[in-house]
């Protein structure tokens, strides 16, 4: 009789999905009908119509189920809901501490991801923003490279892969408008050609045309709007006005709106011819491309290798040698290339930390709430309550405190992420810094992970209990004290680390942001210069002696020199070695020391005042002089025990030359710390030596008797008619050196210490919370001590060793990793830090001590106040 | 307490769950009587959906028979009308009379 039967796994199906009471029936009427179809469809197709039907029955015993079901999730109603709002307000410090922890952490971590959410996923602005890529170009040894015109018409006439490739360029360059006034704005180069890609057009005049990149066109320019509001009122004169940049003459042709950028913001744009094949020594060019729709970064990458090795040969047509082979890679545009920087060590570590520790202590708060209401949950299931429902009336409370703090953390990081946008000026023009939808949905994401997690978590685990054992228990079965205690340590470990890390940091930044000098802060001008690429041909003097000497010709200046360094920047350090006293070449001290190389008169211009010896004199300077140099106090004090120093000589130790040193320097003279070490204590030691840099931007300095800032004008063209390819920027007074840095390093330091801190008192809250609760389930059995005759110091000693035991481990266990953390940090930040504080660690951990004994003396002392009596009477 | 109003669907099932009679009433039974005196196709499925929301009225008690050999040894759940079922059937009978009264002409018109 078997093959008359249902099909067997149709049965095995409706048994698992029907109710156990339609069980029979439901299957023994399935079973009728497939014998009646049997006899008349035959086996095969009454197996498949009996399949079918059985599907709608299950469909159908769903719809009852859903309709009929008391399930819970449904049934979250407005009555639950006055119940959890009820709770949160029942117990309002709890509640309080719980939602401004996790608004915290939302802000924090909403924060760091638009940081870096901005900085690795920021795409141009503009339509097809995402298809434009940069090239990575590299040699076979891997040394930066740099494309050239061959490979620029290889590719535009071969690629399939790219749509566009152009040229560009960007740097600040000095700008004359006609006869008038200059002024130092961003100037870029571009191939005409890529405009079309740009969505921009002109609001005034036409864009930059294929025809003005040609050789011998009339220089064209066109300019942003907001150059042509503030220098030409935004008239139409403006047209056909002139613009001066270094040495040559453009005329304005159009004027390009204000979210026009590309490539890196400024003010100014110039057509990028490419020289012409042919060419003996070809340019280096800055490429990019815009990728071919449908066209992928990998494909696009085989392509350019192979088209850039093709052109690389004399003969264009063949390939190149391998040695000579270039490797390029495809970025995305707005790929910020570089080491790991201080941003992205701020935007993903510390927020995860954060994020950690305030979902730890939520979780704990939360859980100690649970804990206490483990007799009703417990009284709520015997009494028919689903467990499904419990669990989902715990997560609404959880979920409840996760919508404010969502609301309040998302409030607070608009606010904070407004201010943020508004302090980096530096950054490229593509990244937007203001909450986007990502931002919103990122905050409200962790704020539903960890409501849910802390609210289910505990939740599951409080439910999970049996009625007797609660009862048998006196209503504390939920055994708060390994799960809490465990949680608590994780959570203190990490406060630690992330406190004496924030500090080490906080300390590092602050040091360097700012400290009393002995520096005529007010009455020194000082600029930047940024000189052209050199040329071989070119038999001037250097650029730093030539400016040196035309500043010192302004009226109204005192003294002036330029130098590699300003004051309050950092200097670069390098180990260097004493010869020992009695100067028979023998060695003494050794260690780090910052050095700057300085005109005639630099130091002079700082009105350094003589500690010792005498300053740099004309002599110092001449070619065949002897090498002598002039060092700071902080020096003194470092390698020779604070005595006069003055002719004493020292050395560099240079591991790249043969000899393994420089030459020996003999010491002239003594002045006060200048700020050499950027302000930093740990960089103070320094020295100052007769020379100039070798780089292409080196800085000046102007001491005036009265108001430096008149002198701006006349140095701006004093140095234009020097050379006009030079460029002036950051003229200011010395007291606004770094400023920016400065500023932006105080704030970092600020925020990192409130985020330690902020990390310091949750968890010291969370541990309140925890001791507070224990010594709530503990009352029967300090009841009972008590009433046996155990002291009240023996039971106050017994409450504070098991807090002990967890600020301990917490403390150990953070220490560890705070080490770690330190570590990391000295590692990932491109910023000089000063080495690890010893103090920070030990001075931390009594601040835990302190703090975690102070939350457990108000528990504990409620402890030692509970009378026998009443303790037994309590549940 | 108003009695309950009845669905099209549920006249039918109570129909035939009366016709059939409280000892050969169950939801085979009761569709092939839908099907063979109603002439139209019943979906099974619907007819336990039905039973349920009836026996949830209260128009209708079930109880499981005796097991049936050519079932498998399953038993049957039996459907039998209560007197609220029955009353219900009744109400509704009446209401739809009341509302055909008078319509036969202005039917056959809308017919023609």
């Amino acid at each position: 009789m078997s093959a008359l039967k249902t099909p067997r796994a149709v049965v095995r199906a409706l048994e698992l999905l029907l109710p156990s009471d339609r069980r029979e029936d439901v299957i023994g009427d399935l079973e009728e009908l497939h014998q009646r179809r049997r006899a008349r469809l035959g086996a095969l197709a009454a197996a498949a119509v009996t399949t079918i039907n059985s599907v709608w029955i299950a469909l159908a015993f769903l719809i009852i189920w859903l309709r009929e079901k008391d399930w819970s999730l449904r049934l979250l109603s407005r009555l639950e809901f006055l119940l959890a709002v009820r709770l949160l307000r029942k117990q309002p410090f709890l509640s309080a501490t719980a939602v401004v922890s996790l608004a915290a952490g939302i802000a924090v971590s909403a924060i760091g991801f638009t940081m870096v959410d901005q900085m690795l996923n920021g795409s141009l602005p503009m339509q097809d923003g995402d298809r434009f890529v940069r090239f990575d170009v590299r040699t076979q040894a891997g040394e930066q490279a740099q494309l050239n015109g061959d490979h620029f018409r290889l590719l535009q006439q071969q690629t399939a892969a790219f749509e566009h490739i152009g040229a560009i360029s960007a740097q600040r360059s000095n700008v004359r408008h006609g006869a008038g006034s200059i002024e130092t704005v961003g100037v870029a180069r571009i191939t005409p050609s890529s405009l079309m890609y740009l969505d921009d057009v002109p609001l005034l005049g036409r864009a930059l045309l294929e025809s003005d990149a040609a050789i011998g066109a009339p220089p064209a320019a066109v300019i942003r709007a907001a150059m042509w509001q503030r220098m030409y009122r935004s008239s139409a004169s403006a047209l056909g006005g002139e613009l001066s940049i270094a040495g040559s003459k453009y005329e304005i042709v159009g004027v390009m709106p204000d979210t026009f950028l590309f490539p890196s913001g400024g003010e100014v744009w110039l057509p990028h011819s490419i020289e012409p094949a042919g060419t003996q020594v070809l340019e280096p060019l800055s490429l990019f491309g815009i990728l071919a729709p449908g066209t992928d970064a990998a494909s696009a990458e085989v392509e350019i290798n192979s088209l850039a090795n093709l052109v690389h040969s004399p003969e264009a047509a063949s390939q190149v040698e391998a040695r000579d082979r270039l490797a390029i890679g495809v970025q995305r545009f707005t790929e910020v290339p570089g080491p790991i920087g201080i941003q992205r060590l701020i935007g993903v570590l510390v927020p995860l930390l954060v994020v950690l520790v305030i979902a730890l202590n939520v979780a704990n708060l939360v859980q100690a709430r649970t804990a206490s209401r483990t007799r009703e949950l417990s009284v709520r299931t015997v009494l028919g309550a689903p467990r499904a429902r419990l669990i989902a009336q715990l997560t609404l409370e959880s979920a409840l405190m996760g919508s404010l703090a969502a609301a309040l953390g998302t409030g607070c990081a608009v606010v904070a992420l407004r201010w943020i946008d508004a302090a980096i000026t530096e950054a490229p023009y593509w990244i937007d810094l203001t909450a986007s939808p990502r931002t919103f949905g990122f905050a409200i994401l962790v704020a539903l992970l960890v409501a849910a997690v802390c609210g289910a978590l505990p939740a599951l685990r409080a439910t999970r209990v049996s009625l007797q054992q609660t009862i048998a228990s006196g209503g504390q079965a939920f055994d708060v004290s390994r799960f809490g205690a465990a949680m608590m340590v994780t959570q203190m470990a990490l406060a630690v680390a992330l406190l004496s890390g924030a500090l080490v940091m906080a300390r590092g930044l602050w040091s360097a942001a700012g400290s009393d000098l002995e520096l005529p802060d007010q009455q020194v001008l000082t600029a930047q210069i940024t000189t052209p690429p050199p040329s071989a041909d070119d038999e001037r003097l250097p650029a730093p002696e030539r400016v040196a000497r035309a500043i010192a010709e302004i009226p109204g200046v005192l003294a002036s020199g330029t130098a590699d360094h300003l004051p309050r920047y950092d200097a670069p350090a390098s180990a260097i070695e004493v010869e020992a006293r009695g100067g028979n070449g023998a060695l003494g001290a050794a260690g780090q020391a910052t050095r700057a190389m300085v005109s005639e008169g630099f130091l002079e211009s700082l009105r350094a005042r003589l500690v010792a010896g005498r300053l740099l004199v004309p002599e110092d300077f001449a070619i065949d002089a002897g090498a002598v140099t002039v060092v700071n106090e902080p020096f003194v004090a470092r390698f020779f025990g604070g005595s006069n120093p003055v002719g004493a000589r020292f050395r560099t130790l240079a591991e790249n030359t043969e000899e393994g040193h420089g030459p020996w320097l003999k010491i002239v003279g003594v002045v006060p710390d200048l700020g050499l070490g950027g302000g930093a204590e740990e960089f103070a030691a320094g020295y100052y030596t007769p020379g100039h840099t070798s780089r292409r931007y080196f800085y000046l300095s102007l001491l005036s008797a009265s108001g430096p800032e008149t002198l701006a004008p006349s140095l701006r063209s004093s140095l234009l008619e020097l050379d006009p390819e030079l460029v002036v920027s950051r003229v200011q007074l010395l007291s606004e050196v770094n400023g920016e840095e400065r500023a932006f390093q105080a704030g970092m330091g600020a925020t990192l210490s409130a985020i330690g801190v902020l990390a310091l008192v949750l968890s010291l809250l969370g541990l309140y919370a925890m001791i507070s609760l224990s010594i709530t389930q503990r009352t029967r059995e300090i009841g009972v001590r008590l009433a046996l005759g155990a002291s009240r110091v023996g039971v106050l000693r017994s409450v504070l060793r098991r807090a002990g035991r967890t600020l301990l481990l917490g403390g150990v266990i953070g220490t560890g990793l705070g080490l770690a953390f330190v570590r990391l940090q000295d590692q990932m930040l491109a910023a000089r830090l000063p080495a690890g504080e010893p103090w920070i660690l030990p001075v931390v951990l009594a601040a835990f001590a302190v703090a975690g004994t102070a939350a457990c003396v108000v528990p504990a002392l409620r402890a030692q106040r509970i009378s026998p009596t009443q303790a037994l009477k309590a549940d | 307490m108003p009695r309950p109003n009845l669905g099209e669907f549920e006249l039918l099932v109570l129909l035939a769950a009366l016709r059939l009679g409280p000892d050969r009433a169950y939801a085979v039974s009761i569709v092939d009587e839908i099907e063979r005196r109603a002439t139209r196709t019943v979906q099974r499925a619907a007819v336990y959906v039905a039973l349920q929301r009836l026996e949830k009225k209260g128009l209708v008690v079930t109880r499981l028979g005796d097991p049936v050999p050519e079932r498998g040894g399953k038993a049957r759940r039996l459907v039998a009308v209560e007197g609220a079922g029955q009353a219900a059937v009744k109400d509704t009978r009446s209401a739809l009379m009341s509302m055909w009264h008078g319509l036969g002409s202005a039917l056959e018109d809308s017919s023609q």
